[in-house]
């Protein structure tokens, strides 16, 4: 389901999370033409982030996409700290939850590699085009490959925050 | 920039004769007798910024490489009888990616007995415990076969500067990032739209 970006940016932002846009939405945000159906963010581990986040994602009922609808699963801060990276389903849509990215590490390298873009009214940490683009190679997928051109060509263009 | 990238070269690009005893990772020149012709024009110079030319092809080249095949030659190069082999050695043998990086494709990417955490894996290795693995039979030979060649990844070069649509792109950045989101998502609900009737 593509993901509702208002709602789900705005919990974020009213529980003050910590974290960083990345992924293709990040890639779109800088001025890709691309499309994807869902939305990733690297989160803080630090525990008051876990509950702020649990807290967060709470109303939009998530569950682990792909998996049983008979598995039980609550995402709350215990299962957030026993695990780093959850790809699921909400009722605002596909979202990914990552602790660590590929190529650049957790959170706070994340987050030095971030900038500051205005969605929805509202001051959002991205990540910026050299995060992205060290997450790309690190990947290394064939759409990884392709997302680098446009990495490129729009590092080359200038940025395209706000 | 060139004195960075000049050690991002591993032991995967390497040939086998340079492939280095200690984890230093070398700077040797991998210049290849027959390449296809007009690879790069970077090659015909002599000098560029301190690093020859082939040199700085050499660097190019390794950036280009995907981490998850870096690991896996690296892992190939350093791998004992029946394959096995210790991560902390491919962590050393990789002084140029970050530590955490190479561990998560190690342990866990890579690792077809590790938990699926991540979207996209590649089934190279098996957890055997205590820091050990083991490379999958299938993937065994990369170290065998020396330096891999290059030709494949000049031609993702070639089809990178031709696959980007610049209107689009400067269409894009004329807009807000919110309103680019929002585009985005219109455009993947009509695609659903689309798939639907």
């Amino acid at each position: 389901m593509i993901p509702d970006y208002r709602a789900i940016l705005e919990a974020l932002d009213r529980h003050d999370v910590d974290f960083v846009v990345i992924g293709a939405v990040a890639l779109v945000l800088h001025g890709s033409a691309r499309v994807t159906r869902d939305l990733d963010i690297c989160y803080s581990r630090d525990r008051p982030n876990l509950k702020r986040l649990a807290k967060a994602l709470k109303p939009f009922a998530p569950t682990l996409r792909g998996a049983s609808t008979s598995l039980p699963f609550t995402l709350d801060p215990a299962t957030l700290e026993a695990g780093l990276n959850f790809t699921l389903q909400s009722t605002a849509g596909d979202l990914d939850l990552i602790g660590e990215v590929t190529g650049i590490g957790t959170y706070p390298a994340v987050r030095r590699l971030s900038v500051q873009m205005t969605i929805y009214d509202r001051a959002v940490s991205v990540l910026g085009l050299e995060g992205l683009e060290r997450a790309k190679r690190a990947a290394g997928r064939l759409k990884d490959l392709a997302d680098l051109a446009e990495i490129l060509e729009l590092r080359r263009v200038g940025s395209g925050g706000e | 920039m060139c004195n960075d990238l000049e050690f991002t070269l591993g032991p995967a690009l390497a040939p086998p004769c340079a492939r280095p005893e200690s984890p230093v990772a070398p700077t040797v020149s991998t210049r290849d007798s027959d390449e296809p012709p007009g690879t790069l024009a970077v090659r015909e110079g002599r000098r560029a910024n301190g690093l020859a030319c082939d040199e700085l092809y050499t660097c190019i080249m390794a950036q280009m490489t995907p981490i998850h095949l870096q690991v896996l030659d690296a892992a190939c190069a350093l791998a004992a009888a029946g394959g096995r082999f210790r991560i902390a050695d491919v962590l050393r043998a990789l002084p140029q990616l970050n530590t955490g990086t190479v561990r998560t494709h190690v342990a866990s990417r890579c690792c077809v007995n590790a938990p699926p955490h991540h979207q996209s894996r590649h089934p190279y290795f098996r957890a055997l415990g205590g820091g050990v693995y083991r490379i999958e039979p299938p993937f065994r030979r990369r170290a065998r076969q020396g330096r891999r060649r290059s030709t494949s990844q000049d031609a993702i070069l070639a089809s990178m500067e031709s696959g980007v649509d610049p209107t689009l792109i400067a269409e894009s950045l004329s807009m807000t990032p919110t309103m680019r989101l929002e585009m985005m998502r219109r455009a993947a609900l009509s695609l659903d739209d689309i798939r639907l009737r």
